[in-house]
């Protein structure tokens, strides 16, 4: 039996076919590789004072209960339940693009989807999920019971990317379209012009919302593996392109990180959260960033 | 520039192989899908650009790669006095390529017009520099074109074979390993080659059939005492060659590189500098450090003694080496009548024996004079030899050979007029104190002549004189001018030694003129100061003056009168009259014989009245110089009909014979071998083969034995060991026309490298390492994968592995 944490590989989930398991294993592996946990305290509300005793925080003594009663009281902290999430989708066909034949782009970020809507839930967060190609295709309204669940994985489950996408175009929809503040989690291989995309998600951190996004890339697509001649093809807009791919490979690279450096930039400049992955990278780093991040808003 | 196998030159056309490739078979491309398609477009143009770049760098690198190839392949090599100067054009070549490679990356890359045109410039100037650089060496490099070591030669293979290379080092003389040697560079030398072997008798002077031929001509070398200079040897080798139609022409010159046998031939070189398409190997079968005693030419006092002569025998104990000292004997033979005779196939000579001998110190390289004296030898024909005693390198120079002729004294009959005193003349030839001993070489018979054109000579024998010598004569009656003519054809020898009885009329006549040796012109007075000037010291006649020709005071002895003449053809001036052109004493030949004409009286008397003296030769204070003049004159006049006894080898023996007294046929007994028939011809015995050194004897018939011989020994030059130096033989040959070798290896060394030339193929393999070092560099550099890249499945299994 292997240990908790291997299910954080993306080749292992690969094996499990139920999204449902698929994501339980993720989020267990997950928090049993957690030592110093994030977890704690975040997404909580101020419930009640009790008394300091030695081995609390001290930053949690409440100060001003001290100026008032002489004694040291720790503040304590409770769930909040009403941040809603949205996983956002991206259908794209290019996301179901894979080199190895293993996990596809748009399998990684089901999977993620799906631990992230598993961990929200158990929380009792409210999450819904929003699907787009030229334009939202989908949406399952937020909602926090458990219940739900399994509403979101069999929605996530039966999703399938086809066609061309238009990214601003459904964020500036999305943004029309969420009236309560909410976290915005959003899917995608960004593969498109980044200007308009960065002015959609400006609108939604106009709306109030958080941002997270989660840019997916195939480990071919970051690390360009290939050698010899080679004749690339949008699987999109099927355009053509010849290389030679060997002396191509540093080109490629450079490009790949200006345009990663171009978004990091921007998200860094509007408050969203900016998370580079690959195929090839355990689940874990995205999650873990999800939670840091969400832990430095509160 | 040559090539060995210029036909793999070919092989360069296969650099035409990477250019197909690279144009006809592109690579095709493989369809990929790939979503992240506009990373891709964005970089395309550049790496297009840089691509083809690195195509084209590549392919010129595998061009280059292939031409080097081929290059190395067919061995190219230039003569090695120019290896320098291609290694110089290789090396611009290189840099030149270099930086037309950074021209054309800097253009591609356009990284600005500066340096594009700066670094145009830079090439083209390298290329300037490189075409006049070639330009002159192919220029210079002409004659280099050998082609390859496996083409036919025409060579000559001249082997030295005189005495010297008699000389043993390590139980081998040196014309044995010459042989040897010349054997195994024959076997070298490619199959249908022409050959020719040359001694230096030189007497073949063709290409031998095959090589077989030429080795057997190789063993038939012997040493020989006659051969030619080897420097005319390879002069006609090289004549030789040049009727050769093969391109290569090879001279090979076994030498022992000794002072001997490379003197002087200034000829030479320019001949060597004519056929530059010659080759010339000089093949070292020397010793570097040769060891050799050797007696020197034997000088002699005289080669005919009268009885009871002294004779004085000189030579030189001659050494190469640290120095010593050895014995020098002096051996005579008995004389024998019967002997030589050919018996049981070989000859019995006279006994010799030992007559003198002297210990002699020599230091190292030095020569030392050794002197012997013999007496008392009765009439007839000597031979006998001067030995050293002990073993040295060299035999041959160990002994030298002499022949001396003892007669009775010689008959001189004096003519002058009644009141010319012949005392000085008969003291000064025949003094009264040898007449007494019967030492005296002449025996002087006076007769008288009474008036101007009597004849004095009618009642004369004149064949029982050896000479005839007219003091201060009157004018001769014509008889008498005929007799003289006739004396003198015969061998006699005739002195006419004018005075003031002559006058000019009294021999105007012909035959006078004959006799004369020219026409009297007149009495001459000098205005200034006159005495006797030798001209010609090499003349026999100087012999006895030549060693204190400097200080003969012959300005004590004025001559204030003599006669102007005016000489006829093939007289010979011995002496002049100071400060003027007017012959004192002349010679000539009449016939056989010798006629010696002095144009100032040789008998003034001490008190003369009536008249001025002429000169004062005797009347002078010590008069020493006339007397050995006058010796020397009677002494020249004699000896006009003997023969010269002792010859150098090669040389043709002549012998006046008798017919009075000698044989007319003789048998001829050389060194070595059987007797050989000599018949006497018009009063002469010619031997003309002495190859061999040594005593020849002739034994004749004439109521009884008659033994008559001469002696002939080596040339100087073979006793020459001393080494040639390289500067010597740079003067002689021309500096770098030659390839000196010493063995084997150093021959096979030198005839590649003069063949070859100077081989590229370890600097172009050096090259082709490099490029396909440089090319494997850059092909890795360009395709190989980035390490740091890692999308294998290895690594998956390596991380559940881990797990």
């Amino acid at each position: 039996m292997p240990a908790a944490e291997s299910y954080l590989k993306p080749e292992v989930i690969n094996q499990i076919k139920r999204l449902d398991l698929r994501a339980q294993f993720i989020v267990r592996g997950f928090l049993h590789g957690l030592h110093a946990s994030p977890y704690q305290g975040f997404s909580v509300e101020f419930s009640e004072h009790r008394k300091y005793t030695i081995g609390d925080d001290p930053s949690d003594i409440d100060w001003l209960v001290y100026a008032k009663t002489d004694k040291y009281y720790v503040k304590k902290f409770e769930a909040e339940t009403n941040i809603t999430g949205y996983l956002v989708m991206d259908l794209s066909h290019s996301m179901a693009y894979t080199y190895r034949q293993e996990l596809s782009k748009f399998d990684y970020a089901i999977c993620l989807a799906a631990s992230l809507g598993y961990l929200m839930i158990h929380q009792q967060d409210p999450v819904g999920l929003i699907t787009f190609d030229q334009k939202i295709r989908s949406s399952l309204p937020p909602r926090s019971k458990r219940a739900h669940l399994g509403n979101l994985l069999s929605l996530l489950a039966r999703l399938k990317p086809a066609g061309e996408t238009d990214v601003a175009r459904s964020l500036s929809q999305l943004a029309a379209m969420l009236k309560q503040r909410s976290l915005v989690m959003i899917f995608s291989d960004l593969l498109v012009d980044p200007e308009p995309v960065f002015r959609a998600m400006q609108q939604l951190r106009h709306g109030g919302h958080d941002v997270i996004v989660f840019h997916v890339l195939d480990e071919a697509e970051v690390n360009f593996p290939f050698d010899g001649m080679v004749r690339f093809e949008d699987p999109e807009s099927e355009e053509m392109v010849t290389v030679d791919a060997t002396s191509f490979r540093r080109d490629y690279v450079e490009e790949l990180n200006e345009f990663r450096q171009q978004y990091r930039r921007h998200c860094r400049d509007n408050g969203i959260d900016y998370v580079e992955l690959d195929t090839s990278m355990q689940f874990d780093k995205a999650l873990m960033e999800y939670l840091l991040s969400r832990r430095s808003r509160f | 520039m040559a090539f060995m196998n210029a036909s793999l030159l070919l092989g360069g056309m296969l650099m035409a192989v990477p250019v197909i490739l690279h144009l006809m078979m592109r690579q095709k491309p493989r369809p990929l899908v790939f979503p992240a398609i506009r990373f891709v477009q964005q970089r395309r143009e550049s790496n297009r650009r840089t691509l083809r770049l690195r195509h084209w760098l590549l392919l010129l690198l595998r061009a280059l790669l292939i031409m080097l190839l081929a290059a190395a392949i067919a061995r190219p090599s230039v003569n090695s006095d120019h290896w320098g100067n291609w290694v110089l054009i290789g090396l611009v070549s290189i840099i030149l390529l270099l930086v037309l490679a950074a021209t054309i990356g800097s253009w591609m890359n356009a990284r600005g017009l500066a340096m594009v045109v700066l670094l145009l410039l830079v090439t083209l100037l390298l290329a300037a520099g490189d075409l006049v650089l070639l330009a002159r060496v192919m220029d210079r490099d002409s004659e280099a074109m050998l082609g390859d070591q496996e083409a036919p030669v025409a060579a000559v293979l001249v082997i030295d074979n005189s005495q010297r290379m008699g000389y043993q080092y390590q139980n081998l003389s040196r014309l044995e390993q010459a042989q040897q040697t010349a054997n195994w560079l024959i076997q070298q030398l490619p199959g249908d080659s022409e050959v020719a072997v040359l001694g230096s008798s030189g007497r073949q002077q063709v290409f031998a059939i095959d090589l077989a031929a030429a080795r057997e001509t190789v063993d038939r070398i012997q040493l020989t005492s006659v051969g030619r200079r080897l420097a005319d040897v390879v002069r006609d080798g090289i004549d030789l060659l040049e009727t050769s139609r093969l391109g290569r022409k090879e001279i090979y010159i076994f030498t022992d590189m000794t002072q001997g046998a490379w003197q002087e031939s200034s000829q030479l070189k320019g001949v060597l500098e004519q056929h530059a398409d010659v080759l010339v190997y000089l093949v070292d079968e020397g010793v570097t450090e040769p060891l050799n005693f050797a007696v020197g030419p034997v000088t002699l006092s005289q080669q005919t003694l009268t009885t009871n002569g002294i004779f004085q025998l000189r030579t030189e104990l001659q050494h190469i080496g640290p120095g010593g000292e050895r014995d020098i004997e002096l051996y005579l033979e008995e004389p024998d009548l019967q002997l030589p005779i050919f018996q049981d196939g070989r000859q019995r000579v006279p006994l010799s024996t030992r007559r003198a001998r002297q210990h002699v110190v020599v230091t190292a390289n030095a020569r030392q004079q050794v002197q012997f004296q013999l007496q008392g030898l009765s009439q007839g024909i000597h031979q006998g030899s001067i030995r050293l005693v002990g073993d040295d390198g060299l035999a041959i120079d160990d002994t030298r050979y002499f022949t001396i002729r003892v007669r009775a004294p010689w008959q001189v009959l004096v003519v002058a007029p009644t009141e010319v005193p012949v005392k000085f003349f008969n003291e000064a030839i025949a003094p009264f104190s040898l007449r007494q001993t019967g030492q005296s070489q002449f025996v002087c018979t006076i007769i008288r002549q009474t008036e101007a054109g009597g004849e004095v000579l009618e009642d004369q024998q004149l064949e029982d004189y050896s000479a005839i010598c007219l003091v201060d004569p009157l004018p001769l009656a014509r008889e008498d001018l005929q007799r003289l003519v006739r004396f003198s054809s015969q061998g006699g020898g005739v002195g006419l030694l004018l005075g003031h009885n002559a006058t000019v009329n009294g021999f105007e006549s012909p035959l006078a003129q004959q006799m004369l040796g020219g026409r009297l012109l007149r009495q001459w007075r000098p205005t200034g100061r006159s005495f006797l000037d030798p001209i010609d010291d090499t003349h026999p006649m100087m012999a006895e003056f030549r060693e204190v020709s400097t200080s003969v005071p012959w300005q004590e002895f004025p001559v204030y009168r003599y006669w102007q003449m005016e000489l006829a053809e093939g007289a010979v001036e011995i002496v002049r009259y100071a400060n003027s052109d007017h012959p004192a004493i002349i010679e000539h030949r009449v016939g056989q014989g010798r006629v010696i004409t002095m144009t100032t009286p040789v008998s003034e008397p001490f008190q003369i009245t009536g008249r001025q003296p002429w000169n004062e030769l005797v009347s002078g204070e010590n008069a020493w110089p006339y007397f050995i003049l006058i010796n020397q004159v009677a002494r020249q006049l004699v000896s006009s009909g003997e023969s010269r006894l002792n010859y150098l080898a090669g040389e043709t023996a002549l012998l006046a014979n008798d017919t009075k007294y000698d044989a007319d046929r003789y048998q001829l007994f050389a060194p070595q071998g059987e007797p050989q028939p000599v018949n006497a011809v018009d009063g002469r015995l010619t031997v003309k083969f002495t190859e061999e050194v040594g005593p020849y004897r002739l034994k004749g018939d004439r109521d009884g034995p008659v033994i008559r011989g001469f002696s002939v020994n080596g040339h100087a030059h073979e006793s020459q060991l001393a080494r040639v130096t390289r500067e010597q033989l740079d003067q002689l040959l021309g500096e770098k026309r030659y390839q000196l070798a010493r063995g084997r290896n150093e021959i096979e060394f030198g005839v590649r490298q003069k063949r070859l030339g100077q081989e590229f193929f370890p600097l172009l393999m050096l090259l082709v390492a490099i490029v396909l070092a440089l090319e494997h560099v850059l092909a890795n550099r360009f395709y190989g994968r980035s390490e740091n890249i890692d999308p294998a499945g290895s690594t998956v299994a390596g991380r559940l592995g881990a797990t």
